[in-house]
């Protein structure tokens, strides 16, 4: 079927008002900005008990409160968001017949997205967040840190690229 | 005039456009360039090089989440040489 060119993909400052929009509307109701690691954190925190760890009393949750909170909730208010990309992301490309199981060509593919994951995951716990949570939520509080991080993210991403280029070919 | 062939499903970007951007030059003008992807960003990005380039092309969506893009490379100099 013959696709119109001009309306693949809304243009992109309509998706920029839109999360502008709906991260006011999350401030609002969770006096939070949204945020997409943390949670993440939270489950990797509670999966280390596999191995008698106690993560409570550890300085980084202690920091985020989880002791105070009454320790880990699986229904905490990132995880539900985290749930809801996910469920709006695959709706989103059902409703427009995009849905499909894409698999990567080459193993390669596989070992990279691993230690992308890994050092993504890392790093966000060292920059306050991630793309979502520090750049996002962190500029338009007008916080120093989402400034950093959004500078710093050009030399990354161009880095990235180099090597996808060389390596993922 | 020939035409060529790109299988580029199991790859994400930026491999679609670079790949795509290195088989456009074995091309002669005139030639057909038919890319196979799996990747919605992809089809942006190939769509705004070729734009950019001044080549026409077409997308085709052929199953759920597979588009194909054929371009020819160089319209006008392969409009002149009919």
């Amino acid at each position: 079927m013959k696709v119109n060119k001009s309306s693949f993909g809304i243009p992109y400052w309509v998706g920029a008002v839109l999360l502008g929009l709906l991260n006011t509307a999350l401030f609002y109701v969770s006096s939070k900005p949204w945020g997409i690691t943390t949670a993440m954190s939270f489950w990797g925190g509670e999966a280390t008990k596999f191995f008698g760890t106690s993560p409570e009393n550890w300085r980084f949750f202690a920091e985020l409160q989880l002791a105070q909170a009454g320790g880990f909730q699986p229904l905490m208010a990132g995880t539900l968001l985290n749930a809801g990309l996910i469920l709006g992301v695959f709706f989103a490309a059902f409703i427009h017949n995009e849905f499909r199981f894409r698999w990567p060509r080459h193993g390669k593919q596989y070992l990279a997205a691993l230690i992308g994951g890994l050092l993504m995951g890392y790093g966000a716990r060292l920059a306050g967040g991630c793309s979502v949570g520090a750049l996002v939520g962190g500029t338009a509080s007008l916080s120093l840190h989402g400034w950093i991080f959004g500078i710093f993210l050009f030399p990354g991403v161009w880095l990235g690229l180099k090597l996808a280029q060389k390596y993922l070919y | 005039m020939a035409d060529y062939y790109l299988d580029l499903t199991g790859f994400v970007c930026p491999v679609p456009l670079i790949r795509t951007k290195e088989k456009i030059k074995e091309l002669a003008f005139g030639d057909i360039l038919s890319i196979k992807t799996e990747h919605p960003r992809a089809v942006r990005n190939i769509m705004d090089w070729a734009c950019h380039e001044g080549y026409s092309f077409d997308v085709d969506d052929e199953e759920n989440g597979v588009w194909r893009i054929t371009l020819r490379k160089g319209q006008e100099e392969y409009n002149e040489s009919q």
